[in-house]
């Protein structure tokens, strides 16, 4: 009890160490190390940190005596979950300045902090908070959640992303007026849509948009490029963008195939045709199943 | 089924070709030179070194644009097959860069040998140009080529299948020039750009719409270079094959031996085989 006392006055006096410089609104660097702790995993629920601190400070360098830690781990159902945040990364991000409470809404200032998992919805949705016009949108979208479902139901709605899913938390780059932020998010086809929509991820592979973009095209599109964002719709959906009545409009915008006018109609669809169709004509294709079917029987032959 | 066809083209023609490089491949360095063994001409060439003889060797000029322009045509081969099927991380842009650098480059060779064969000194367009003993010749050429004849009719410099592969090289680099000047969509000239200038205005009204027309002339593009791909492994086939030391000189390996009566002998219009059993005396070298 009095080491655990001890660890708690240590800790207490790191935060309050480093605590004013946050409050004096100093951003942290990269050149400056950030105060770390032994990390002490926890037990069991029944026999959890005795340790009920409470901050000096809501600040988030408070937070990153824990949490700078890259061994502060838990195990959790066999696997070893970490709880380390990059401060370098969250340093860097557009969030730079924002309190680790400004997002983490539900803190209880206590350690272990919750044995549930709400404080992670909690994160994910707390973007709302400020970013109250994506959040309107995201609500006329297809990934906006019924709230009163019920059973297997409300089960596949908790399934739906929130806005964290896609755009990640600590290190949250600028996205407007930020060319760097763009290209990073460019890039997380995957991470943001394809682990969902494995399906049509696999199928974007057509030679010009899917195939290079998967390949690190800078200027092939991005799934939310046809798709929209935050009040995405399924393409069945008339005001959908990838909708049939959509397309020489979305097709037709920005730099992508606006030639004067001149992507017509019929030019849109024979093309989005080949978007995510032209994996399914490929392996139709005749000659490609004889070939194959060729390749697997010789490959059979020497056991593959 | 019309939106479909798009992508049922080029997934054919991507098979399609795909096979008949392989089939080309095959019939020439496998079946072509297979038959070489018993007909007796592989040991003719290889094992005694009777190769064709030359009563000129090409200057260093040529055989520099020569090397060049292989080397720019590799480049764009590679590329547009990288744009069409982007094979590692990162290279559109700079693959694309590489497309445009060596198309100005390749094109500049074309209006350079132009030049060559028209306005300079060696001025040698009639070795391109098919006559009529040049076509009367084809037969007797191509029944040669097909080991159905031991004479190859020596008419010119070039044999006449020769004179249609070049100058079907030089028809086949206007119409690469051409396509793939109209896939280009940035404006050029008072905002217009390459591709309405070059079919927007007559192909655009019959596929439905400038795009369309560009989707169209991406597929010819697309199979120009796979006949590039495929004339050119023949090319590389027949050149070592067939007149290896000349070859050799092309890459300044070694030395083409410069014979001045190489075409001054009995048959003067034929180039037979020598039986694999004359004389040593009536070998050549």
């Amino acid at each position: 009890m009095r080491t655990r006392l001890t660890i708690a006055a240590v800790l207490a006096a790191l935060m309050l160490a480093v605590a004013p410089g946050v409050a004096n609104g100093a951003q942290a660097t990269t050149s400056t190390a950030m105060p770390s702790a032994t990390a002490t995993r926890s037990i069991s629920s029944t026999a959890p940190y005795a340790l009920d601190f409470t901050l000096p400070t809501e600040s988030k360098a408070g937070c990153m005596v824990c949490h700078g830690d890259e061994n502060l781990t838990r195990l959790k159902a066999g696997k070893t979950v970490t709880f380390y945040i990059d401060g370098d990364a969250y340093a860097k991000s557009i969030h730079a300045t924002t309190l680790c409470v400004g997002c983490h809404l539900d803190f209880a200032y206590t350690a272990p902090h919750d044995g549930t998992t709400q404080w992670q919805t909690t994160a994910k949705l707390s973007c709302k908070n400020c970013h109250d016009k994506q959040f309107l949108a995201f609500g006329q979208g297809v990934h906006r959640r019924a709230v009163d479902a019920t059973g297997a139901a409300a089960i596949e709605e908790a399934k739906k992303p929130l806005c964290g899913d896609c755009h990640g938390s600590h290190d949250i780059m600028q996205i407007t007026d930020s060319p760097a932020g763009k290209a990073a998010l460019h890039k997380k086809g995957y991470e943001i849509c394809g682990r969902c929509h494995q399906e049509y991820w696999d199928s974007y592979d057509d030679y010009y948009h899917g195939a290079a973009y998967k390949m690190g095209a800078e200027d092939a599109p991005a799934c939310w490029d046809c798709h929209g964002y935050h009040d995405i719709l399924a393409s069945s959906e008339p005001a959908s963008l990838v909708n049939a009545t959509h397309l020489v409009e979305t097709c037709g915008s920005g730099d992508c195939h606006d030639q004067h006018g001149t992507a017509t109609d019929k030019f849109i669809q024979d093309a989005a045709q080949m978007i995510h169709g032209k994996r399914a004509v490929r392996e139709a294709n005749p000659l490609v199943v004889f070939f194959s079917r060729i390749f697997d029987g010789i490959g059979s032959l020497f056991g593959g | 089924m019309t939106a479909i066809l798009l992508a049922e083209v080029n997934v054919w023609l991507d098979v399609i070709f795909v096979i008949l490089e392989i089939l080309v491949f095959v019939v020439f360095f496998v079946v072509h030179l297979g038959v070489s063994i018993p007909t007796g001409r592989f040991r003719k060439q290889w094992i005694e070194k009777q190769w064709p003889k030359h009563d000129w060797a090409p200057p260093a000029l040529p055989k520099f644009m020569h090397f060049q322009h292989l080397t720019m045509m590799l480049l764009l081969g590679l590329s547009g097959m990288y744009i069409r099927f982007p094979f590692f991380e990162g290279g559109r842009t700079p693959m694309r860069y590489v497309h445009y650098v060596a198309m100005v480059i390749v094109g500049l060779n074309f209006f350079w040998r132009l030049w060559y064969a028209f306005f300079s000194k060696e001025r040698d367009w009639k070795e391109f140009a098919i006559g009529k003993k040049d076509i009367a010749s084809l037969i007797g050429v191509a029944a040669y080529y097909t080991y159905f004849s031991n004479n190859k009719p020596h008419v010119a410099k070039y044999n006449v299948m020769q004179k249609m592969a070049y100058d079907l090289f030089g028809l086949m680099m206007i119409a690469q020039g051409l396509t793939g000047l109209a896939l280009l969509t940035q404006p050029f000239i008072f905002g217009t750009s390459p591709r309405e200038i070059l079919i927007g205005w007559w192909l655009g009204p019959l596929v439905g719409g400038t795009a369309m027309a560009g989707a169209w002339v991406r597929i010819v593009h697309y199979s120009l270079n796979w006949l590039f791909i495929i004339v050119t492994t023949v090319h590389i086939y027949l050149a070592a094959g067939i007149d290896l030391p000349c070859t050799l000189d092309f890459f300044g390996i070694k030395k083409l031996e410069v014979d001045p009566n190489a075409y001054h002998h009995a048959h003067d219009d034929d180039h037979a085989d020598v039986p694999v059993h004359a004389p040593a005396a009536a070998k050549a070298d």
